[in-house]
């Protein structure tokens, strides 16, 4: 009890001194007039961001997507419920107007087993995805897509590919990862009172790590590197990223973590 | 209700949103960030980031826990703040003479290095708590779980600290 007591005072000091710190720091001016503000950094933000898409380094900062060996890869493989054929690469892609980490990707191939609606969704996000039209991908999440736990929405996705594409290292290269997954696998997930998902990769559903079949975890080497699976391997199951739409065709989730 | 959930108030201009938080961000970028400097560019960073979606998060019940969340992933995210702290470092030399945030103490710095020690989430947890005095469910706002987990946490947070703290006092003695 003594310690926890030193621990809480402790604790009440470093804090109050951080605050007491931070006073020190003085936000920057902002030059705004109106509510569309901008500031010295933001506008210095925006310009490093153009200039970046505007010299092509997009392909250069990508991570995790690119990272994954080119080799060939088995034409058929096992989905959990349903077998599904591993997309091949001869779709082509809705004519790219700016630039994102999808701009420029093959359509993931049709797959066997789903349901209409489902089929259009997976469709119409990679479609909107590869043609980097953040508009349509926002009217598709609608309001119930989750993107973190606990709520979040298409702000998210769209910050991590932001962020991302600035090179920075807590980015995600959202647009891309949703290409590629819908390129894996798919499996069911079925709750009581809730709608049957349909969930990409199929590696999720296995209770643990083992379990997935060296298959559907070769597919996922096209989306991560070795060191990364390797990574996920270590919270004992898939807990990579995934998406989820619900049977009647809603976009439900987009998320990764455990 | 979720932080992100949309609101029916109306929405505040960007900058008094801006004027009102900020030090609070930088505070809580502090205690996670081992250097000043990037804490400030951390907060900034941030606010660089609400301000791009501000249309969208103006609408939310607290903007300010969006915000929050973005730092502390952000800070204590998988890849680990390397981006900032990096920048920061090689800035430093161009900073030279320019007034930035003060040192902490000894004491203060050691209990701060510790936190940073703690799994990412119990961190997060504890310098929401202590820094920015947030409650239990404030912070599952903006951490996106549980009251219950929360104080699972900090609870967790707490008994580790405790050891950790203890056993480098005695190796100052």
């Amino acid at each position: 009890m003594k310690h926890l007591d030193q621990l809480e005072q402790r604790l009440e000091q470093a804090a109050q001194e951080v605050r007491q710190v931070a006073r020190h720091s003085v936000p920057p001016q902002l030059e705004g007039r109106s509510r569309s503000v901008s500031s010295g950094w933001l506008v210095l933000a925006a310009t490093f961001a153009a200039v970046i898409v505007a010299v092509g380094m997009v392909p250069l900062l990508s991570r995790s997507g690119d990272a994954g060996p080119s080799g060939e890869t088995p034409s058929t493989i096992s989905a959990v419920t349903t077998t599904s054929t591993l997309p091949g690469r001869t779709t082509t892609a809705p004519v790219v107007t700016a630039a994102c980490s999808a701009a420029g990707l093959p359509m993931p191939s049709e797959q066997d087993g789903l349901p209409t609606q489902v089929a259009e969704t997976r469709r119409a996000i990679a479609a909107a995805a590869i043609a980097c039209d953040y508009q349509a991908l926002e009217e598709l999440a609608g309001t119930e897509l989750n993107t973190s736990f606990g709520g979040g929405g298409f702000a998210n996705l769209e910050t991590w590919e932001d962020l991302a594409r600035s090179d920075k290292e807590e980015g995600y290269l959202a647009l891309q990862l949703l290409v590629k997954l819908f390129d894996t696998p798919f499996a069911t997930q079925d709750f009581e009172n809730l709608p049957r998902y349909y969930v990409w990769p199929s590696a999720f559903i296995y209770d643990t790590w083992e379990e997935i079949p060296p298959a559907d975890l070769d597919v996922l080497s096209e989306i991560y590197s070795r060191e990364e699976l390797d990574q996920i391997a270590t919270f004992g199951s898939y807990a990579g990223w995934r998406i989820g739409i619900a049977e009647d065709g809603a976009w439900r989730f987009f998320v990764a973590g455990d | 209700m979720p932080s992100t959930e949309v609101g029916t108030h109306e929405a505040e201009p960007f900058e008094v949103f801006y004027r009102r938080e900020y030090t609070r961000m930088v505070a809580i970028a502090r205690a996670l960030l081992r250097s000043g400097v990037a804490a400030e560019d951390l907060a900034q960073e941030s606010f660089v980031t609400a301000h791009r979606h501000w249309g969208t998060i103006a609408g939310y019940d607290d903007p300010g826990a969006w915000v929050r969340r973005v730092l502390i992933n952000r800070a204590t995210s998988f890849h680990r703040k390397r981006g900032a702290e990096w920048r920061a470092l090689t800035r430093l030399g161009g900073r030279a003479g320019e007034d930035t945030i003060p040192e902490l103490t000894p004491q203060a710095t050691e209990v701060w290095d510790e936190v940073r020690r703690l799994p990412r989430r119990q961190a997060q947890a504890t310098v929401l708590y202590y820094v920015d005095q947030l409650t239990v469910e404030e912070i599952g706002e903006v951490m996106g779980c549980s009251s219950g987990a929360v104080k699972s946490h900090l609870h967790r947070a707490r008994s580790q600290l405790s050891r950790s703290l203890a056993a480098w006092d005695q190796e100052a003695i």
